[in-house]
């Protein structure tokens, strides 16, 4: 079992490198390199074209007020929000700009700065769409929302 | 949630229901220092524009003097808000992250006025509390109509 060889940790880099692995193959290239890292991170031409990352296709200028917080998980090559005492996973739709990349490892805001990773704990504010509500074209890379009803729309990443 | 009946909604119902209204007197205090006011003189009214109204929010507390802007707006974050209030503070936040729910309210003479619930947020600025939410604050909120939802459901307000 290779999971159980690398280890959790490792299997969610593992599922992030692959996240970048299909963006590189949708038109991302390479980024500068930073001291210490092996692989060169990455910097998508267009904000969202990560696969498997969904994400606004343009800013908005107001968000819900609510917030959720929960331990950012990767599944099946999907980012979810875990909430603490809860066996649920709640569908994530990423403000316009942000990345999933490599180097190190984690999801990035639309400046480049790097604002949450695999296994944090998070507070999102925002609140819950029903996708089926939401008009075309408003999100990108849509295939980790497939058979989800409900996604909370992501306005900022605070930590626990 | 957004509904397919143009109004955004949802009704709860309990066993019982407190008779208190809920709010948090002191702007920037933190989450846990809700007070409960027993009120029977309370009543509700739709906002106008021009009109100064009070959200209490868990997180930003009660924060008067904020202008109504713009009543039964349509406004598009990713989903759509249908029958929308919009009002604005020029000096303190009023809303921010967590803050949805809370009520909208003015204070006529001695007694609460309940105009509305928070329900979203406009342009994002840093919070000056909880600052763990991150850039999630505004000094725009948004709230749905109190009485329009209240004819829409069927229910009326607890005084007694």
């Amino acid at each position: 079992m290779l999971q159980s060889r690398v280890g959790p940790a490792g299997a969610v880099l593992m599922t992030l490198a692959a996240l970048v692995g299909c963006a590189q193959g949708t038109g991302v290239v390479a980024g500068k390199a930073q001291e210490g890292t092996s692989t060169p991170p990455t910097a998508p031409q267009s904000p969202s074209s990560t696969t498997g990352f969904p994400a606004m296709t343009r800013a908005q200028s107001a968000a819900l007020g609510s917030l959720a917080s929960g331990r950012l998980i990767v599944s099946g090559g999907c980012f979810y929000l875990a909430p603490p005492g809860s066996t649920k996973q709640i569908g994530l739709v990423w403000p316009y700009g942000f990345t999933a990349r490599t180097g190190p490892a984690g999801i990035y805001d639309g400046h480049g700065t790097l604002v949450a990773r695999p296994g944090d704990d998070l507070v999102l504010g925002g609140g819950p769409e029903i996708l089926a509500q939401v008009p075309p074209k408003t999100i990108t890379n849509t295939q980790c929302l497939t058979g989800i009803t409900t996604a909370w729309f992501i306005a900022s990443v605070g930590h626990k | 949630m957004d509904s397919a009946s143009g109004y955004d909604n949802a009704l709860m119902s309990g066993a019982s229901y407190s008779d208190l209204d809920w709010e948090n007197s002191t702007p920037y205090n933190p989450p846990g220092t809700l007070n409960g006011y027993r009120n029977p003189q309370q009543t509700y009214s739709t906002s106008v524009v021009g009109e100064l109204v009070c959200p209490s929010g868990a997180y930003e507390g009660m924060v008067c003097n904020t202008q109504v802007i713009y009543v039964k707006e349509t406004v598009n974050i990713g989903g759509t808000l249908y029958n929308i209030d919009r009002a604005q503070n020029t000096s303190t936040i009023p809303v921010g992250g967590g803050d949805s729910g809370g009520p909208v309210f003015t204070i006529p003479s001695d007694h609460l006025n309940i105009e509305g619930i928070i329900e979203a947020r406009g342009d994002a600025i840093a919070c000056k509390t909880y600052t763990g939410r991150g850039p999630d604050c505004s000094y725009t909120i948004y709230y749905f109509d109190f009485a329009t939802q209240a004819a829409l459901w069927g229910v009326t307000l607890k005084t007694s």
